[in-house]
């Protein structure tokens, strides 16, 4: 059920379902899109749906805010069918070269290098969203053991492929940028390729990641 | 064709956007100062969402092999037409053999160059504009470069037009940026916002088409707050924990993970656009009504330049 409701910018709506990572919620939103992408209300431009949350651009000069307001607080939302199942392997390599904060989060977590690799390796995630940048993926699930909080200060650059986690996030870097989460390894795998005509992105939301460690010598063989 | 014989310091092709992939994660990209954009095309009798050249700073040099017309607005960097000044936001008439340069900057920090007609250029994910990260659109997903060809047709013969005064950008010693209240303003301690909205902030040499950075004063953030990533817009103004406010522009990442004090609103976006390092901000709070009827005025100011 949407929790609240308010402006965003004077461009945009955010509907909030809960506050907290959950496969209901999940669940919840992406039912909701679905209805919302079927009933197509003109002045609609874009639906950015988060973990919790579900950002909605509009066109003032179409439909003000009250009445978009009144017709997403009405909108019928029926259940999606099953969501597919893909299961997708992807390779990290956790070498000291590749791992820049992986000290700070030995620090954060009290455990060492080798616990964080098993901890970080030994579960599935559930994509919950894609943003943030091109292919980007959002998983849940993460082991509560490996919470650290996001970089103070972020960091100008991060390489794409670098793995990191943030808050109870984790997560790839599909494109070199700033950010602010502490990155443990990094994929030789591309996340976003716009050559890749059929399939721009590696990963669509509900899909399952598992990583799998991979030493310095194998990630350098993908780079090849 | 038009060839590139010094790129400026950062030229790349933009036109209004790229629509419809932000649930993906591509920003929307384009102009960033829509104003100077739609104006510059309105002067070559191109549609409102033709490509152009948004220039950085300091401006490309072209060598013309077409007869063709452009317009020049936004930024003033002194452009030249064979070494003599020329007008901005006004149509000129180039002819084929004739070269494109520019002096010093002296106002603003972004100058948009229009060509009468298209640029012969295959749109990437339904637009041309440049969203260098992912090296998407524009010339190779690029900047451009000194011995880049800009492939254009010649055009028939085009009116001439000049921008009435009232148009044209205009330096300012500091300038006041309209906001409607942020999402997670309400998590804020009372003053942390009124520091937000009585203090001067500087940009930072470190902002881009992602995100202007500010600094000034220390803004604390709500304690004991981890947020889950959730969509932004352009003009979302985080704040991260370091206290220094983050203002998102059109290359800005699809959502973000900390807390929005504020937004910019639309019709003040194209000013902060012509804002560059060292000068000087403030932010000042308005009615989401009030941000409506600024733009839908803004709207019908333009509309009667832009009929004609």
């Amino acid at each position: 059920m949407i929790q609240l409701i308010q402006p965003l910018g004077d461009v945009a709506i955010l509907l909030t379902f809960g506050s907290q990572i959950n496969t209901d919620t999940n669940n919840e939103i992406v039912n909701y899109v679905h209805s919302l992408k079927k009933v197509k209300i003109d002045g609609v431009l874009e639906i950015i749906p988060a973990y919790v949350t579900i950002t909605i651009q509009y066109d003032f000069f179409k439909i003000s805010y009250k009445e978009l307001k009144e017709k997403l607080e009405s909108l019928v939302v029926a259940e999606v069918d099953t969501r597919q199942t893909k299961t997708i392997k992807i390779p990290v390599c956790y070498d000291t070269s590749l791992s820049k904060d992986l000290k700070e989060v030995m620090s954060y977590t009290g455990m060492s290098k080798e616990e964080i690799i098993l901890t970080h390796t030994s579960k599935d995630y559930l994509v919950y969203m894609l943003g943030f940048m091109p292919g980007f993926f959002y998983l849940g699930g993460m082991d509560t053991r490996l919470f650290c909080p996001r970089k103070e200060k972020p960091r100008l650059k991060i390489e794409a492929g670098s793995v990191g986690i943030a808050g109870e996030q984790t997560g790839v870097y599909s494109l070199d940028s700033p950010g602010g989460w502490q990155i443990i390894g990094k994929t030789p795998l591309l996340v976003f390729d716009k050559n890749r005509k059929e399939n721009f992105f590696l990963v669509n939301q509900g899909d399952t990641i598992r990583f799998y460690e991979i030493s310095y010598e194998e990630f350098k063989q993908y780079q090849k | 064709m038009i060839e590139v014989l010094k790129p400026g310091f950062f030229t790349l092709i933009q036109d209004a956007g790229r629509f419809g992939y932000q649930e993906f994660g591509i920003p929307v990209s384009g102009v960033l100062d829509l104003d100077s954009f739609r104006l510059a095309n309105w002067l070559v009798g191109n549609p409102m969402d033709e490509a152009v050249l948004e220039v950085l700073f300091t401006g490309p040099t072209l060598k013309f092999l077409i007869d063709t017309y452009i317009g020049i607005t936004g930024a003033d960097m002194q452009p030249m037409i064979n070494g003599v000044s020329v007008q901005m936001y006004t149509t000129i008439k180039v002819d084929k053999g004739s070269f494109l340069s520019f002096g010093k900057l002296q106002s603003g920090c972004r100058s948009y160059v229009s060509f009468a007609g298209s640029f012969q250029l295959e749109k990437e994910m339904g637009s041309l504009s440049t969203y260098t990260y992912a090296k998407l659109g524009g010339l190779k997903g690029r900047e451009l470069r000194k011995g880049d060809a800009l492939q254009l047709k010649e055009v028939e013969n085009r009116k001439l037009k000049v921008v009435p005064e009232k148009f044209h950008i205009i330096p300012y010693q500091i300038v006041s940026v309209r906001v409607v209240e942020g999402t997670e303003a309400v998590l804020f301690l009372e003053k942390e916002l009124e520091k937000f909205y009585t203090h001067e902030f500087v940009i930072r040499s470190e902002s881009n088409r992602m995100g202007i950075r500010l600094e000034g004063v220390y803004i604390e953030s709500p304690s004991s707050f981890e947020m889950l990533s959730s969509g932004i817009v352009k003009g979302t103004i985080q704040l991260p924990p370091n206290g220094e406010p983050i203002l998102l522009l059109a290359d800005a990442q699809t959502t973000g993970g900390y807390p929005r004090i504020a937004n910019v609103i639309q019709a003040d976006l194209s000013l902060l656009a012509q804002q560059k390092p060292g000068d000087r901000i403030r932010f000042r709070k308005i009615s989401l009504e009030e941000a409506h009827s600024l733009a839908y005025n803004k709207k019908m100011d333009f509309n009667k330049v832009l009929k004609n």
